[in-house]
């Protein structure tokens, strides 16, 4: 298995090899033990995801076979990932341009020196709103909150689960 | 065999007419959801019995849809009994290029759900198994985990199986399947017939899936935001 994988690495052209690289991946009986056996498949999806839960890996993991195994055509690696991103209800690839890793302001203006949300916790992680609170939490791309809310939607967010309530209709919009 | 439907062992003639009942009611809502709180009961019973030592921490799991209604029946039987606590989740179940998914978009873990030591998961009906397999895989890595009851009054005849085969022996082995009626025949949407009569969504009153809907179950509301 070493030697095809040399074999195969010798095959990639010059111009490419500071990021390509042939890969073995060794069988297993299913998604379960290839993600917690190869830790190089995992390292990578968590890369490419941002997330390290076996459930959003093997989410991803499918999605990606599933991109790759739908045609017998050549393409890129952009569009198998645009493939992923199309079918991924909602999105697991991480975005991290800088301006989608921060806490929308009027969502933190909302929640912080408030005391009626002491105790949720509101971060971004991988372009990802993740409203946390005794338990729950519930998550949303970041780009559903860039607009501020008009008065009388913010008006109704005057208690934790109004909030998450508010996130999980938002979310609903990545879900068709 | 009645219908392609057969019984386990542990559905008495209670069971039965209660999963008759559930078949007739596909236009009842309230009744449905009763219905399905009497059989999570029944099978929250049948899972105590198995259950051997006194001291088990259990942790119920189940989708959003089914947490007031069939995993209310099973937490309240397992819950005089033994430690129990909740989680729920919003999966997203459709197809896609690869088959069925079911991410977890949305979730509600009771604090101190790690030492639980007995997962009970608990689904109105289990066809392909994809949504049960997606939320244990969610928690399998939290937990240290003696048993895995998978619980459901209507299964397909191959759930089991299938959802075996995407874990290795030393999990797998750990499965113990509770069920009260096992149907052969599958709709071309994956839907088992007769099982529950219907999507569950709908017998309970909802348009969509959860995750879709402003859905919040009482449960969840009492434990994390009341």
């Amino acid at each position: 298995m070493s030697i095809k994988k040399l074999t195969n690495q010798q095959k990639i052209p010059k111009n490419i090899h500071h990021y390509a690289y042939s890969e073995f991946f060794p069988y297993y009986d299913n998604n379960y033990e290839l993600l917690t056996k190869y830790l190089p498949l995992r390292q990578n999806l968590a890369k490419i995801t941002g997330q390290q839960s076996l459930d959003q890996l093997d989410y991803a993991l499918k999605l990606m076979h599933g991109a790759w195994m739908s045609t017998v055509e050549s393409r890129t690696i952009q569009q198998i990932l645009d493939s992923v991103e199309c079918e991924g209800k909602p999105s697991i690839l991480c975005k991290s341009m800088l301006e989608l890793e921060t806490v929308p302001v009027w969502l933190s203006d909302l929640i912080h020196g408030n005391p009626a949300f002491n105790g949720v916790q509101v971060s971004v992680e991988c372009a990802r709103v993740k409203v946390r609170c005794n338990g729950f939490e519930a998550t949303a791309s970041v780009m559903l909150f860039n607009k501020t809310p008009d008065q009388n939607e913010l008006n109704n967010l005057t208690n934790p689960l109004q909030l998450i309530n508010f996130v999980i209709k938002k979310a609903q919009a990545e879900l068709s | 065999m009645v219908n392609n439907r057969t019984f386990s062992h542990y559905a008495d003639a209670l069971v039965k007419e209660n999963l008759q009942t559930l078949l007739a009611s596909t236009t009842n809502p309230e009744r449905f959801k009763q219905t399905m709180n009497r059989l999570g009961v029944l099978l929250g019973d049948v899972v105590k019995k198995q259950i051997t030592h006194d001291d088990a921490r259990c942790l119920v799991v189940s989708t959003a849809e089914d947490a007031d209604y069939l995993s209310n029946g099973v937490r309240d039987v397992l819950s005089e009994s033994f430690n129990t606590l909740t989680a729920v989740f919003w999966n997203n179940h459709y197809s896609s290029l690869n088959g069925s998914m079911a991410p977890i978009v949305h979730k509600y873990l009771q604090s101190g759900y790690e030492m639980s030591d007995t997962l009970v998961v608990v689904k109105s009906v289990v066809s392909g198994s994809c949504v049960v397999r997606t939320n244990i895989l969610a928690l399998i890595e939290n937990i240290n985990v003696k048993n895995i009851y998978i619980v459901s009054p209507v299964m397909h005849i191959y759930a089991a199986d299938n959802l075996k085969k995407e874990f290795p022996p030393e999990i797998a082995d750990k499965f113990v399947f509770v069920y009260f009626a096992q149907d052969a025949v599958r709709d071309e949407f994956g839907e088992v017939k007769p099982g529950i009569g219907g999507q569950v969504y709908n017998l309970l009153g909802l348009s969509d899936q959860p995750v879709k809907v402003d859905y919040m179950p009482e449960l969840v509301k009492q434990l994390a935001f009341a």
